[in-house]
């Protein structure tokens, strides 16, 4: 923040030099604009800054976006160019240069300037830093290497819905994106789908299920890391214990069938969790809500209904019955 | 939560002066001092549209992807390339 207040500062203060420069003036309109963008730089009213469009002539005002508080700057309303030009005259104004170290600078410490649709993903990645890196750190030997980056990125989307609250559409497209980019590189883009949702569900966290599956199957057990990253690519690619729904895909029908369908089958996996959960997020919910109602009727064994309004995530873990033998 | 300095697409032109850079009449970006056009981790130029993220460094411009932002940001070596 402190970079960010100083490089608006100096915006303010080379603007104002200008103007000395054009004219004998500090009482005009431009001025006062300057000097409202210094006052509201130091006020420090706001969490994020966005340079977007403002009223001819004015250099800076408080607005919202994505329900908080940002410093709106104009800078087609600041003659930049002229500030950046006088800067490389010999003989420069002190605050042209400022400017440019200013600037450069923010750039630097804040490791790049997004723009306005790519905006919170550097901010998330930086706050929620050592949520990501548990998780990497876990995995970083016991999975593919090709879906390292998948995870990484399945971990910076979870942790922006959960910081920024996504809406579904922009959910669907950050996870074509991810689901593109891994095909681009000639892997299939359905396993990127199923990790950025088995990463969604947290069952890749520390002490849970492909955590414990690590310590039944390798620590406690007689797999090598090599089995079970093979093991973890099938639990990817085939997707045995987890029914994702989401509104208008697939009927109850569908997925009473696909629960049942996988949890007949999920005790015969190595390292089994030894359940399966439908997960419904946001709209899902009233689907998986009449998935319940329907499952009651047909499931043999245990069915535990868990919601999470935080998350607006509705899940139903079935237990299938194991068979005696 | 850090704060982030977010430019709107259309301001790019007036913007970019500020880390010395300009954008050229095809739309791509420029360092004002070399005249070089600036370019990705792939060495490529992209164009103004194009672009999601103004990487740290001379200026690296990162595509509008959401992959590709992550991967420029992301300091924990687990990408081939790295």
């Amino acid at each position: 923040m402190k970079e960010v207040v100083e490089a608006l500062e100096k915006l303010a203060e080379a603007a104002s030099a200008h103007l000395r420069e054009a004219s004998d003036t500090k009482y005009g309109a431009v001025a006062r604009s300057a000097r409202e963008l210094k006052q509201l730089a130091r006020e420090r009213e706001y969490e994020d800054v966005l340079d977007a469009d403002l009223p001819p002539g004015q250099y800076a005002d408080i607005s919202t976006l994505d329900e908080n508080d940002v410093l709106l700057v104009d800078t087609d309303n600041i003659p930049v160019r002229e500030l950046v030009d006088g800067a490389r005259n010999p003989n420069s104004k002190s605050e042209y240069v400022d400017l440019l170290i200013a600037f450069k600078q923010l750039h630097k410490v804040t490791d790049g300037f997004p723009i306005k649709n790519r905006r919170g993903i550097a901010k998330v990645m930086k706050s929620e830093e050592e949520v990501i890196d548990e998780v990497i750190d876990l995995f970083r030997d016991r999975i593919p290497s090709q879906l390292l980056p998948v995870l990484e990125e399945a971990l910076v989307l979870r942790e922006m819905d959960r910081v920024k609250g996504l809406s579904q559409d922009e959910v669907r497209d950050l996870r074509y994106e991810i689901g593109n980019q891994y095909s681009e590189k000639g892997n299939d883009p359905q396993e990127a789908q199923h990790l950025v949702s088995l990463c969604s569900m947290g069952y890749l966290d520390d002490g849970d299920v492909f955590d414990q599956m690590y310590d039944s199957l390798v620590v406690e057990g007689d797999k090598t890391q090599e089995e079970y990253r093979d093991i973890f690519k099938r639990y990817v690619n085939k997707n045995p214990f987890a029914v994702f729904v989401r509104p208008q895909d697939k009927s109850v029908e569908d997925i009473v069938e696909e629960a049942t369908d996988k949890s007949s089958q999920i005790l015969r996996w190595p390292g089994s969790p030894e359940f399966v959960e439908i997960c419904g997020k946001g709209s899902a919910r009233d689907l998986v809500s009449d998935v319940y109602e329907e499952l009651e009727g047909v499931f043999d064994g245990e069915i535990e209904k868990y919601r999470n309004d935080d998350l607006e995530q509705y899940i139903l873990t079935l237990y299938p019955e194991v068979p005696i033998e | 939560m850090p704060t982030e300095f977010i430019i709107s697409r259309s301001k790019l032109k007036s913007f970019l002066p500020l880390l010395g850079a300009e954008v050229t009449e095809e739309d791509y970006i420029r360092d004002i001092d070399s005249q070089e056009i600036l370019t990705n981790s792939d060495d490529e130029p992209i164009r103004t549209d194009e672009i999601g993220y103004l990487g740290e460094g001379s200026i690296e411009p990162v595509e509008d992807d959401f992959s590709s932002i992550v991967a420029h940001l992301s300091d924990r070596n687990i990408r081939d390339e790295e």
